[in-house]
Protein backbone atom coordinates (compact mmCIF):
# COMPACT_ATOMS: atom_id res chain seq x y z
CA UNK A 1 0.00 0.00 0.00
CA UNK A 2 1.16 3.50 -0.83
CA UNK A 3 0.41 6.03 1.90
CA UNK A 4 0.10 9.64 0.81
CA UNK A 5 0.28 12.01 3.77
CA UNK A 6 0.28 15.79 3.87
CA UNK A 7 -1.51 18.95 4.96
CA UNK A 8 -5.04 19.84 3.95
CA UNK A 9 -4.97 20.89 0.26
CA UNK A 10 -1.38 19.84 -0.27
CA UNK A 11 -2.17 17.86 -3.43
CA UNK A 12 -2.62 14.34 -1.98
CA UNK A 13 -5.76 13.54 -3.95
CA UNK A 14 -4.38 14.69 -7.28
CA UNK A 15 -1.21 12.70 -6.71
CA UNK A 16 -3.11 9.55 -5.63
CA UNK A 17 -5.33 9.73 -8.69
CA UNK A 18 -2.33 9.98 -11.00
CA UNK A 19 -0.88 6.70 -9.69
CA UNK A 20 -3.34 4.94 -11.99
CA UNK A 21 -5.08 2.48 -9.67
CA UNK A 22 -8.77 1.66 -9.88
CA UNK A 23 -11.09 3.90 -7.84
CA UNK A 24 -12.07 0.99 -5.58
CA UNK A 25 -8.44 0.48 -4.55
CA UNK A 26 -7.93 4.06 -3.39
CA UNK A 27 -9.14 5.51 -0.10
CA UNK A 28 -9.12 9.29 -0.11
CA UNK A 29 -9.07 11.22 3.18
CA UNK A 30 -8.74 8.34 5.63
CA UNK A 31 -8.81 10.94 8.44
CA UNK A 32 -12.55 11.34 7.74
CA UNK A 33 -13.03 7.64 8.57
CA UNK A 34 -10.95 8.04 11.72
CA UNK A 35 -13.08 11.00 12.81
CA UNK A 36 -16.25 8.87 12.74
CA UNK A 37 -15.03 6.72 15.62
CA UNK A 38 -11.68 7.90 17.01
CA UNK A 39 -11.77 5.46 19.91
CA UNK A 40 -11.72 2.40 17.61
CA UNK A 41 -9.78 3.99 14.77
CA UNK A 42 -6.91 1.50 14.96
CA UNK A 43 -9.35 -1.17 13.78
CA UNK A 44 -9.29 0.56 10.38
CA UNK A 45 -5.59 -0.09 9.84
CA UNK A 46 -5.78 -3.69 8.57
CA UNK A 47 -8.54 -2.88 6.09
CA UNK A 48 -6.73 0.22 4.82
CA UNK A 49 -3.54 -1.79 4.28
CA UNK A 50 -5.42 -3.98 1.78
CA UNK A 51 -5.88 -0.99 -0.53
CA UNK A 52 -3.38 0.19 -3.15
CA UNK A 53 -3.38 3.84 -2.07
CA UNK A 54 -4.53 5.66 1.07
CA UNK A 55 -4.42 9.42 1.58
CA UNK A 56 -4.55 10.95 5.06
CA UNK A 57 -4.12 14.43 6.47
CA UNK A 58 -0.96 15.22 8.37
CA UNK A 59 -1.91 16.53 11.81
CA UNK A 60 -0.25 17.59 15.03
CA UNK A 61 1.70 20.69 14.01
CA UNK A 62 -0.60 23.10 15.81
CA UNK A 63 -1.59 23.66 19.42
CA UNK A 64 -3.43 20.77 21.11
CA UNK A 65 -7.13 21.68 20.89
CA UNK A 66 -9.15 22.38 24.06
CA UNK A 67 -12.13 20.41 22.81
CA UNK A 68 -11.74 16.77 23.97
CA UNK A 69 -13.55 15.36 20.92
CA UNK A 70 -11.30 17.26 18.57
CA UNK A 71 -8.28 16.19 20.60
CA UNK A 72 -9.32 12.55 20.23
CA UNK A 73 -9.78 12.91 16.45
CA UNK A 74 -6.41 14.57 16.09
CA UNK A 75 -4.63 11.98 18.22
CA UNK A 76 -6.30 9.06 16.43
CA UNK A 77 -5.48 10.48 12.99
CA UNK A 78 -1.83 10.78 13.96
CA UNK A 79 -1.68 7.25 15.40
CA UNK A 80 -3.44 5.69 12.42
CA UNK A 81 -1.15 7.60 10.05
CA UNK A 82 1.92 6.28 11.87
CA UNK A 83 0.57 2.71 11.95
CA UNK A 84 -0.14 2.82 8.22
CA UNK A 85 3.26 4.31 7.46
CA UNK A 86 4.98 1.57 9.43
CA UNK A 87 3.44 -1.17 7.30
CA UNK A 88 3.05 0.64 3.97
CA UNK A 89 5.47 -0.31 1.19
CA UNK A 90 5.83 3.32 0.28
CA UNK A 91 5.14 6.61 2.08
CA UNK A 92 4.92 9.87 0.19
CA UNK A 93 4.56 13.25 1.87
CA UNK A 94 3.04 16.12 -0.10
CA UNK A 95 4.03 19.78 0.32
CA UNK A 96 2.50 22.35 -2.01
CA UNK A 97 1.70 19.63 -4.55
CA UNK A 98 5.25 18.25 -4.53
CA UNK A 99 5.71 14.60 -3.53
CA UNK A 100 8.59 13.64 -1.28
CA UNK A 101 9.27 9.95 -0.74
CA UNK A 102 9.81 9.27 2.97
CA UNK A 103 10.00 5.50 2.64
CA UNK A 104 10.12 3.09 -0.28
CA UNK A 105 10.25 -0.66 0.20
CA UNK A 106 8.61 -1.54 -3.10
CA UNK A 107 10.09 -4.91 -4.14
CA UNK A 108 12.51 -4.36 -7.00
CA UNK A 109 11.91 -6.49 -10.05
CA UNK A 110 15.04 -8.47 -10.83
CA UNK A 111 16.11 -7.45 -14.30
CA UNK A 112 17.09 -10.37 -16.47
CA UNK A 113 19.75 -9.46 -19.01
CA UNK A 114 18.27 -9.10 -22.47
CA UNK A 115 19.65 -11.27 -25.25
CA UNK A 116 20.38 -9.13 -28.22
CA UNK A 117 18.55 -10.23 -31.31
CA UNK A 118 20.53 -9.94 -34.51
CA UNK A 119 18.94 -7.32 -36.74
CA UNK A 120 17.52 -8.70 -39.93
CA UNK B 1 14.31 32.87 -11.33
CA UNK B 2 11.29 32.22 -9.12
CA UNK B 3 11.69 30.75 -5.63
CA UNK B 4 8.90 29.63 -3.28
CA UNK B 5 9.49 29.11 0.45
CA UNK B 6 6.89 27.27 2.50
CA UNK B 7 6.65 25.77 5.99
CA UNK B 8 4.93 26.33 9.32
CA UNK B 9 5.06 29.57 11.30
CA UNK B 10 8.33 30.57 12.97
CA UNK B 11 10.41 28.00 11.10
CA UNK B 12 12.86 30.49 9.64
CA UNK B 13 11.26 31.26 6.27
CA UNK B 14 11.86 35.02 6.47
CA UNK B 15 15.44 34.63 7.62
CA UNK B 16 16.23 32.19 4.81
CA UNK B 17 14.37 34.39 2.30
CA UNK B 18 16.54 37.36 3.17
CA UNK B 19 19.71 35.27 3.06
CA UNK B 20 18.80 34.27 -0.48
CA UNK B 21 17.67 37.75 -1.50
CA UNK B 22 20.93 39.48 -0.56
CA UNK B 23 22.77 37.14 -2.93
CA UNK B 24 20.98 38.89 -5.79
CA UNK B 25 22.21 42.36 -6.77
CA UNK B 26 20.43 45.63 -6.02
CA UNK B 27 17.89 47.05 -6.57
CA UNK B 28 16.26 44.78 -3.99
CA UNK B 29 12.63 45.34 -3.18
CA UNK B 30 10.81 43.95 -0.18
CA UNK B 31 7.04 43.81 -0.60
CA UNK B 32 5.31 43.72 2.78
CA UNK B 33 1.70 42.58 2.75
CA UNK B 34 0.77 42.55 6.44
CA UNK B 35 -1.77 45.21 7.35
CA UNK B 36 -0.47 47.05 10.42
CA UNK B 37 -3.45 46.16 12.64
CA UNK B 38 -3.04 45.08 16.25
CA UNK B 39 -0.09 44.54 18.54
CA UNK B 40 0.89 41.15 17.11
CA UNK B 41 1.14 42.52 13.58
CA UNK B 42 3.10 45.58 14.66
CA UNK B 43 5.62 43.45 16.58
CA UNK B 44 6.07 41.09 13.61
CA UNK B 45 6.49 44.01 11.18
CA UNK B 46 9.07 45.60 13.46
CA UNK B 47 10.96 42.29 13.74
CA UNK B 48 11.08 41.97 9.97
CA UNK B 49 12.09 45.64 9.55
CA UNK B 50 15.06 45.14 11.87
CA UNK B 51 16.09 42.01 9.98
CA UNK B 52 16.15 43.99 6.72
CA UNK B 53 17.98 46.97 8.12
CA UNK B 54 21.21 47.70 6.22
CA UNK B 55 20.60 44.88 3.78
CA UNK B 56 19.86 47.20 0.89
CA UNK B 57 16.13 46.60 0.56
CA UNK B 58 13.66 49.23 -0.55
CA UNK B 59 10.46 48.38 1.34
CA UNK B 60 7.04 48.69 -0.27
CA UNK B 61 3.84 48.19 1.67
CA UNK B 62 1.29 46.53 -0.58
CA UNK B 63 -1.82 44.82 0.80
CA UNK B 64 -3.62 43.95 -2.44
CA UNK B 65 -2.86 43.97 -6.17
CA UNK B 66 0.85 43.07 -5.95
CA UNK B 67 1.03 42.63 -9.72
CA UNK B 68 1.05 46.39 -10.15
CA UNK B 69 3.64 47.40 -7.53
CA UNK B 70 5.89 50.12 -9.01
CA UNK B 71 9.26 48.48 -9.77
CA UNK B 72 12.56 49.56 -11.24
CA UNK B 73 13.63 47.38 -14.18
CA UNK B 74 15.78 44.44 -13.09
CA UNK B 75 14.58 44.45 -9.50
CA UNK B 76 15.09 41.47 -7.24
CA UNK B 77 11.94 41.09 -5.22
CA UNK B 78 11.07 39.41 -1.95
CA UNK B 79 7.30 39.08 -1.46
CA UNK B 80 6.20 38.35 2.09
CA UNK B 81 3.81 36.69 2.36
CA UNK B 82 1.11 34.73 0.55
CA UNK B 83 -0.84 34.16 3.78
CA UNK B 84 -1.44 37.86 4.38
CA UNK B 85 -1.91 38.66 0.73
CA UNK B 86 -4.50 35.91 0.33
CA UNK B 87 -6.38 37.00 3.47
CA UNK B 88 -6.31 40.64 2.32
CA UNK B 89 -7.69 39.76 -1.09
CA UNK B 90 -10.17 37.20 0.19
CA UNK B 91 -11.90 38.96 3.10
CA UNK B 92 -13.29 42.48 3.49
CA UNK B 93 -13.43 44.31 6.85
CA UNK B 94 -16.51 42.41 7.99
CA UNK B 95 -15.28 39.00 6.81
CA UNK B 96 -17.22 38.61 3.55
CA UNK B 97 -15.47 36.29 1.10
CA UNK B 98 -14.50 37.49 -2.36
CA UNK B 99 -14.92 34.46 -4.63
CA UNK B 100 -12.48 35.76 -7.22
CA UNK B 101 -9.60 36.23 -4.79
CA UNK B 102 -7.59 33.07 -5.54
CA UNK B 103 -7.56 33.63 -9.27
CA UNK B 104 -6.61 37.29 -8.79
CA UNK B 105 -3.77 36.54 -6.36
CA UNK B 106 -2.30 33.91 -8.67
CA UNK B 107 -2.48 36.23 -11.68
CA UNK B 108 -0.92 39.05 -9.64
CA UNK B 109 2.03 37.00 -8.40
CA UNK B 110 2.71 35.64 -11.90
CA UNK B 111 2.54 39.18 -13.30
CA UNK B 112 4.95 40.32 -10.61
CA UNK B 113 7.34 37.48 -11.49
CA UNK B 114 7.43 38.66 -15.10
CA UNK B 115 8.23 42.21 -14.05
CA UNK B 116 11.30 41.47 -11.93
CA UNK B 117 14.64 39.75 -12.42
CA UNK B 118 14.22 37.27 -9.59
CA UNK B 119 11.29 36.72 -7.26
CA UNK B 120 11.29 35.06 -3.85
CA UNK B 121 7.84 34.37 -2.41
CA UNK B 122 7.25 33.37 1.20
CA UNK B 123 4.09 31.39 1.89
CA UNK B 124 2.84 29.32 4.81
CA UNK B 125 1.67 25.79 5.40
CA UNK B 126 -1.56 26.33 7.35
CA UNK B 127 -3.30 22.99 6.82
CA UNK B 128 -1.08 20.76 8.95
CA UNK B 129 -3.41 20.02 11.82
CA UNK B 130 -6.87 18.76 12.65
CA UNK B 131 -9.36 21.23 11.17
CA UNK B 132 -12.38 20.96 13.47
CA UNK B 133 -11.63 24.07 15.51
CA UNK B 134 -11.93 26.43 12.55
CA UNK B 135 -14.89 28.44 11.26
CA UNK B 136 -16.20 27.85 7.75
CA UNK B 137 -14.51 30.97 6.43
CA UNK B 138 -11.17 29.92 7.96
CA UNK B 139 -11.55 26.50 6.33
CA UNK B 140 -12.15 28.24 3.00
CA UNK B 141 -9.01 30.29 3.61
CA UNK B 142 -6.92 27.16 4.39
CA UNK B 143 -8.15 25.50 1.18
CA UNK B 144 -7.54 28.63 -0.90
CA UNK B 145 -4.00 29.12 0.38
CA UNK B 146 -3.28 25.40 -0.11
CA UNK B 147 -4.45 25.56 -3.72
CA UNK B 148 -2.42 28.71 -4.35
CA UNK B 149 0.68 27.02 -2.94
CA UNK B 150 0.19 24.09 -5.34
CA UNK B 151 -0.32 26.44 -8.31
CA UNK B 152 2.79 28.48 -7.47
CA UNK B 153 4.97 25.45 -6.71
CA UNK B 154 4.01 23.98 -10.07
CA UNK B 155 5.15 27.11 -11.90
CA UNK B 156 8.13 28.25 -9.81
CA UNK B 157 11.70 27.14 -10.52
CA UNK B 158 12.75 26.36 -6.97
CA UNK B 159 10.67 25.30 -3.94
CA UNK B 160 11.94 24.88 -0.37
CA UNK B 161 10.21 23.82 2.81
CA UNK B 162 11.67 25.24 6.02
CA UNK B 163 11.70 23.01 9.10
CA UNK B 164 13.32 24.33 12.29
CA UNK B 165 15.30 26.77 10.18
CA UNK B 166 16.58 24.06 7.85
CA UNK B 167 15.73 24.42 4.16
CA UNK B 168 14.55 21.20 2.50
CA UNK B 169 14.74 21.39 -1.27
CA UNK B 170 11.49 20.13 -2.83
CA UNK B 171 12.01 21.27 -6.40
CA UNK B 172 14.79 22.64 -8.60
CA UNK B 173 18.48 23.13 -7.85
CA UNK B 174 19.77 24.10 -4.40
CA UNK B 175 20.89 27.72 -4.27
Amino acid sequence: MILVIGAQKSGKGRYAKKLGFHKRDIIYNAHALVHKDPENAMDLVDELLKKEVVTINEVGSGVIPDDPILRAKREATGRVGAALAERATKVVRMVAGIPMVLKDETPQVQETPQIEQPQE
Amino acid sequence: MTILLTGGSANGKSTFAEKLAVRFPEPRVYIATMRPYGEGALAKIERHRLMRADKGFASVECYTGVGSVPLEAGSNVLLECMCNLTANEMFDDVGNIDEGAAERVLADVLKLSERCANLIVVTNDVGSDVLGQYSDSTLRYIDTLGELNIELAERFDVVYELVAGIPILLKGTAL
